[in-house]
């Protein structure tokens, strides 16, 4: 009342048309908390004498709005005490220094980027001329070499090929190229030469990995490969302190980890450098001719709704009714399972014992089904219509076919994606493996069999005695007993099954260490490379394989290694500063870019860190612990598809993590006191360490951000798409609609706002699935707007395999996922891991006991407090 | 100009309601389209909002020899309409006798007064028009049917009009090329319904029109309101699927 009191007075005083002015301007200067007393009396007399006494315009802005053109940082409505301090700190600021538009700020740089790009712009233009040449010729080479490998199916062509001979002239040559490779290995640079080295690796990488096609591709991994060589030959016969003993056990140690970083990254390129990327062969046209095949779902302790969509979903499989029968495999032994398959009308087979796990209970069902083909699902993995058209062309095209392998897709987030937010934005963990490292296994013949989303010859997995029973990833070994054979494997890089990933941080893990112990199990036990029927391409493929999952205790050693010299303060690298820069970054940056150019697409640049440095320690202790006792250690079955009630840190988990975070810290610490109070001549020495420190801590903050659980409120996944659809009420009114995302028990839909559905309880959904239509029918949840939930009412078996059909197993669903993802930017990659970290160690705080997150909280506000002192950057004003 | 016969396979399967939409669907397209009612019953001119009442249409001007374009009417969305006029039945006798005599005569008048002036003209004929029975019975009819640039035979998804495509040998040598089938009334909501469209579909891939018009309460409503669903209900599944039609028709040439 009183406002509008003195609001006439001074609408009386001033007249109508100046008081609205007056108004807006006000308003103009006040935020959305209003304004305090003192802050409106100061704006008021300010708009008025700016009314009064000054032009309209200074310097090209209204003079009523210069204190917020000239202060973007005070509100002038409520002024606080310390903006006695921002005031003449942004005087200041603003006389003694140029303000300059954001817009010129742009073209001054741009600028600057044209006149020093532009001859380097010129030379990669007449570059890619050349390389494109090049890339024709290595490219119809390669093509030959694919043509070979694929076409001929004749299983005597490689032991033919071994034994050929070649002559004296081809070891002459392989001897030459050998001292060739040794001396470009180990000459030592000196210090210039080094640098100049260094500066043409790193320039000629960069233009090689932005030109297209596989060719400069390989190049770079040339490139790669002969500078880590260099640096580890380096490492090995000049950078050991061979005098001081505690200087040398690390120095090995952290050698050894390089050494085991340097055969993995070889092996790697080996692996990935030329992925086959396999196409589909057509199936015979008439049906009468196509195989039959037995779809086995085993089980242990899953949701039988789990189950019910993978079981609808091979049921809804194109492929003749009367070749394709499908069992479920229940070790968990539950009524509600042998009812639903008689309901369904399915097949369920039942065994005493768990003996083996799900080795045994395949095993046990090879045994009483008899079709010519085995096809494999987890239960949580639902098969696309077209999974048996796509995969079957490969065993009856080749006779000595024994596996064809197609990816894991995974339509829930996995732990990683889940915590740190990144579901669909980043390439999730698996998508190196099945986007690239199996597609390179295919080129050698390697493909491993993973478990699931698979199709085996049945005569061949009897050949080799079943699933293999003696290791915990029965998967990889039973792939490998059929290498064995001289069978051959197939990887078809097409999503055409999708499953749920795991769902805690812990059961990830838990899942990992299986993995890493099984196949440590597996290279004590059947060793890829000894034995019989194996080339060596496939030997390193496996090895490779093997290789991934001893990283945890080299991972733990790079973590760790800045302590010896922070800490201890003993030369692990005994060289001086510059030249061991000198030597690593070469190394470091060409690995990095080369690997970024090769999994651009399936890996971001840091995130393998990430990934590895959550398991590390993990998996460090059982693959020890297997390589010296291959059968100790139990297994353990990965638990999906379940709920997290509210969001927690999962302090057990991270214990090492945070562990390692401490020890960086202390290392940290450490690294600051030596650097300021410490000899002046180690300065360079300590600045690389803490380097190395801050680069651990963050990859180690990434990690740490996983083990905050985020919420997972739903039972049934849902998953995000874009299809058409359309609504049938009741009255008979049919809506187009688009399908936003559905789930087992339901979907969402987006209608054109539409007076109809005002009250609509239970309606019709139409579904569409090329030219056929299904409807569903279904009751509304929830509506807000144009946008409906909906619930599956009771549906019969038929209308429910209609709906997984026209959902989960449309052929075309997770095509396009895979292809959303850009390529790799380093740059940005390392942006969002930083974020992720410092998220990491912001819930880390905040999850702890108080008074922690009080203390940070305040001092937070304090540095807050600081930051708004500082003066601002003004917009606006025209230079 | 292209001209497009709709027929109906048999009685009451919606040929009427498929031309009164699909004009406007075309329309709206920014296609110009005339609209011309071969059936003597003179039920096009009511979803085109005209007159009930009115007696008016091209077979009265024929009779009385007089100019055919004064018969013609505009819609408000711009589709034009020539309805059929209604006719005692001596006069019909009168007309029918006149035309059996001299077919091509009535299709030269059409093509002269619409050749320029339209994009599309879509002609409604009396249900079962196939090209064999126009000979027998609708003499007059065929020239137009000979030189249609397509004819949508429209059904609905039942065992009628299913088992008369795939037994009657009528429809036995029917189909050629520009000769289409159109599913009208489809509700996958019925599993009857939903079986015969399927079954419809896979018999007849070839001449089966790719998009159906879904069964949707909106086309009678806007029959009821005298205009096209695209103007009662623009955004309902109806509505979207004549403007899929009407691309399918311009995409065709």
């Amino acid at each position: 009342m009183t406002e509008s009191w003195r609001a006439g007075v001074a609408r009386s005083l001033l007249g109508d048309a100046l008081w609205q002015e007056l108004r807006e301007q006000f308003d103009s200067y006040a935020t959305a908390d209003g304004s305090s007393l003192l802050g409106g009396v100061l704006v008021s007399v300010w708009l008025l004498f700016a009314q009064l006494f000054l032009q309209p315009r200074v310097v090209s802005q209204p003079s009523w709005q210069l204190p917020l053109v000239f202060f973007p940082h005070i509100n002038f409505c409520r002024p606080r005490i310390s903006d006695i301090l921002r005031l003449p700190l942004q005087c200041l600021w603003l006389i003694f220094f140029r303000q300059h538009s954001s817009r010129w700020a742009r073209q001054q740089l741009n600028a600057g980027r044209r006149a020093l790009l532009s001859p380097i712009v010129a030379g990669w233009t007449h570059l890619h001329g050349w390389f494109r040449i090049g890339h024709g010729i290595f490219y119809r080479l390669m093509e030959l070499g694919y043509e070979r490998h694929v076409e001929v199916t004749e299983p005597t062509l490689h032991t033919a090929r071994r034994r050929r001979d070649w002559g004296p002239l081809y070891w002459l040559l392989v001897a030459l190229v050998g001292v060739a490779i040794l001396l470009c290995l180990t000459v030592p640079f000196d210090l210039y030469s080094q640098l100049v080295f260094l500066l043409v690796l790193i320039g000629s990488s960069l233009v090689l990995r932005s030109l297209p096609g596989a060719f400069p591709g390989v190049l770079m991994v040339l490139l790669s490969v002969t500078v880590s060589s260099r640096y580890i030959w380096w490492r090995c016969t000049a950078s050991l302190n061979w005098d001081d003993t505690l200087g040398l056990v690390f120095g090995l140690v952290l050698l050894a980890a390089e050494l085991f970083a340097w055969l993995v990254l070889l092996l790697g390129y080996f692996q990935n450098v030329w992925p086959l990327r396999r196409k589909i062969v057509a199936l015979p046209a008439d049906p009468n001719r196509w195989p039959t095949v037995d779809v086995l779902v085993p089980s242990y302790n899953e949701d039988l709704d789990v189950v019910k969509a993978t079981v609808y979903a091979c049921m809804g499989m194109d492929w003749p009714q009367d070749k394709l029968k499908i069992y479920i495999l229940d070790d968990g032994r539950r009524d509600s399972f042998k009812e639903f398959a008689d309901e369904v009308g399915v097949n369920y087979i039942r065994r005493s014992d768990n003996r083996h796990a799900k080795a045994g209970n395949i095993n046990n069902a090879l045994a009483q089904c008899d079709s010519e083909y085995v096809a494999i699902f987890d239960c949580d993995h639902i098969p696309t219509r077209p999974f048996l058209q796509v995969c079957m062309g490969w065993f009856l095209k080749d006779p000595k076919m024994a596996l064809v392998q197609t990816p894991h897709h995974f339509f829930s987030p996995d732990p990683f994606e889940r915590n740190l937010d990144n579901f669909r934005d980043v390439p999730s963990e698996g998508g190196l493996f099945y986007g690239l490292i199996q597609d390179g296994n295919d080129l050698w013949n390697a493909t491993f069999f993973c478990g699931s989303c698979a199709v085996m010859r049945r005569s061949a997995l009897l050949e080799v005695g079943g699933i293999a029973v003696e290791t915990v990833t029965e998967d990889a070994h039973t792939a490998l007993k059929m290498h064995r054979l001289g069978y051959r494997s197939a990887y078809l890089r097409m999503p055409v099954a999708a499953g749920l990933a795991t769902e805690t941080l812990s059961a990830h893990i838990g899942q990992r260490i299986r993995w890493a112990r099984g196949m440590a199990q597996i290279f004590r036990l059947d060793n890829p490379l000894r034995g019989p029927g194996l080339r060596w391409q496939q030997r390193l493929c496996y090895l490779n394989a093997m290789m991934h999952y001893f990283s945890g205790v080299p991972r733990l050693i790079f973590l760790t290694a800045p302590l010896a010299f922070l800490v201890f303060h003993t030369y692990i690298i005994y060289a001086p500063p510059l030249i061991l820069l000198l030597s690593v970054l070469p190394h470091m940056f060409l690995a990095a870019t080369t690997n970024s150019r090769l999994q651009g697409k399936y890996r971001y640049s840091f995130w393998g860190e990430v990934y590895e440095t959550a398991l590390s320690w993990y998996i460090a202790r059982p693959t020890t612990v297997a390589l010296f006792a291959p059968h100790k250690g139990t297994f353990n079955v990965t638990a999906k598809g379940g709920i997290i009630d509210s969001a927690y840190y999962d302090w057990i988990i991270s214990k090492p993590y945070i562990t390692l975070v401490g020890l960086n810290v202390l290392g940290a610490g450490f690294g600051l006191y030596r650097l300021f109070l410490g000899p002046g001549d180690e300065v360079t020495a300590v600045i690389m360490n803490l380097t190395w420190t801050l680069y651990n801590l963050i990859i180690l903050g990434a990690a740490v951000a996983v083990a905050a659980e985020a919420r997972q409120k739903r039972i049934n996944h849902r998953v995000e798409v874009t299809l058409d659809a359309s609504v049938r009420l009741a009255s008979g009114h049919t809506l187009p609609a688009v399908l936003r995302d559905f789930s087992l028990g339901g979907l969402r839909l987006e209608v054109a706002d539409h007076e109809l559905l005002k009250d609509q309880r239970a309606l019709q959904v139409i579904l569409y699935r090329g030219r056929s239509q299904y409807s569903f029918p279904m009751s509304v949840v929830y509506r807000s707007g144009g946008v409906l939930g909906l619930q599956l009412d009771k549906l019969t078996t038929g209308q429910l395999v209609a709906y997984v059909q026209c959902t989960f197993a449309r052929a075309d669903t997770w095509l396009r996922w895979v292809r959303s993802y850009k390529i790799d930017k380093p740059a940005n990659s390392m942006a969002t891991v930083v974020t992720a970290s410092l998220s990491g160690y912001r819930q880390l705080l905040a999850a702890c006991p108080q008074p922690i997150p009080w203390l940070v909280s305040s001092v937070r506000s304090v540095w807050d407090g600081v930051l708004s002192l500082l003066p601002r950057q003004i917009k606006g004003v025209v230079d | 100009m292209k001209k497009i016969v709709v027929s109906g396979v048999c009685g009451g399967a919606g040929s009427t309601t498929v031309v009164a939409n699909l004009a406007a669907a075309l329309q709206a397209a920014g296609q110009r389209t005339l609209s011309i009612d071969l059936n003597p019953s003179n039920l096009l001119a009511l979803q085109f909002g005209v007159d009930p009442h009115s007696c008016l249409g091209w077979a009265n001007s024929w009779l009385d020899g007089g100019d055919w374009s004064a018969a013609a009417m505009a819609c408000s969305d711009g589709r034009r309409i020539l309805p059929f006029g209604k006719l005692v039945a001596p006069a019909l006798k009168k007309l029918l006798l006149a035309l059996e005599a001299e077919p091509r005569s009535l299709w030269q008048d059409l093509l002269r007064i619409s050749s320029t002036e339209f994009d599309y003209v879509l002609f409604d004929t009396p249900p079962a028009m196939t090209a064999a029975e126009a000979y027998s019975s609708h003499r007059y009819l065929s020239p137009i049917l000979a030189n249609a640039n397509a004819i949508l035979y429209v059904a609905n998804p039942n065992v009628a009009a299913y088992t008369l495509l795939t037994l009657h040998p009528l429809w036995q040598s029917c189909w050629s090329t520009g000769h289409h089938l159109l599913l009208n009334r489809t509700s996958a909501a019925q599993p009857l319904s939903s079986d015969m469209s399927q079954l419809m579909h896979r018999e007849f891939t070839a001449v089966t029109v790719p998009v159906s018009i879904a069964s949707d309460s909106h086309i009678p409503e806007a029959a009821a309101h005298m205009t096209s669903v695209l103007e009662t209900a623009a955004d309902c599944q109806a509505a979207r699927d004549f403007a899929a039609l009407a691309m399918w028709c311009l995409s065709r040439d």
